[in-house]
């Protein structure tokens, strides 16, 4: 389990609704975020790179600290010291982690959100 | 207490807001140039923040800049980090080097919070400042 649903409701005082916003809100703004990271890594531009890692590592942060989060960072610190060799390798460890995040914030969407 | 949240990250904005406003008004601003507006617009209402949540890495101009011109103005104004007037800065940042930490102190923020944010932490650090009054 990488979602920290309970975090994050701690972090809204149990507010379920907005919780659920926020998620929806991250959800809708992660396609954009590694379009950032992957024109980075494939540019080889180390501080385009750092930012980007950056940003999408503070946006995973209100939800998850676990392996995306730590590959968000890995990308930022390889941004950091100046490197491009294992950005492509550290991109798909991130689009991998990810991918188990968002189908875990889909599944507390869909409890939240009965069809 | 009034309030400026400085963030580019909309959900981190959010969850800002969502934290702060029960114990003031809080105004958003998403990068460094929009807080120094903000904050300018704000001393000539005469109304200033008293407190500012500020990122570091954040397009436009970055936190440590916006800090160390936000003391700046304070200064013009007569201000000295420090007393009653002066707004205490929340650093509030996934920067965790000691780079950013000490450099941010130097500049006059009062707090260096590392991210993710966490509630019951950023409101123990507000309430050191003696900033905490639910509204």
């Amino acid at each position: 389990m990488s979602f920290d649903l309970q975090r994050l409701l701690n972090n809204v005082d149990g507010d379920e609704e907005f919780a659920r916003e926020l998620v929806e809100t991250f959800l809708d703004t992660l396609p954009k975020s590694i379009d950032e990271v992957r024109a980075s890594v494939q540019a080889g531009n180390p501080a385009q790179l750092r930012e980007t890692a950056h940003a999408l590592k503070g946006a995973i942060g209100n939800f998850d600290l676990g392996a995306p989060w730590q590959a968000a960072y890995a990308l930022e610190q390889l941004g950091r010291n100046g490197e491009n060799a294992g950005g492509p390798e550290g991109l798909a460890r991130l689009e991998t982690t990810l991918n188990a995040l968002v189908g875990e914030m889909r599944v507390f969407l869909e409890k939240e959100n009965p069809a | 207490m009034k309030i400026l949240i400085v963030e580019d990250d909309f959900v981190s904005r959010r969850l800002l807001q969502k934290i702060l406003a029960p114990y003031g008004e809080c105004d958003i601003a998403i990068n460094g140039k929009e807080a120094l507006k903000a904050f300018q617009i704000a001393w000539e209402e005469g109304a200033p923040y008293d407190l500012i949540c500020l990122d570091i890495m954040m397009p436009e101009m970055d936190g440590q800049e916006t800090l160390t011109k936000i003391r700046e103005l304070e200064q013009q104004h007569g201000v000295d980090l420090g007393t009653a007037n002066s707004a205490k800065i929340i650093m509030t940042t996934a920067l965790a080097d000691a780079e950013n930490f000490f450099g941010a102190f130097r500049n006059g923020c009062e707090t260096y919070i590392v991210k993710p944010i966490d509630r019951q932490k950023l409101l123990a650090e507000i309430e050191k400042l003696s900033l905490l009054t639910p509204q």
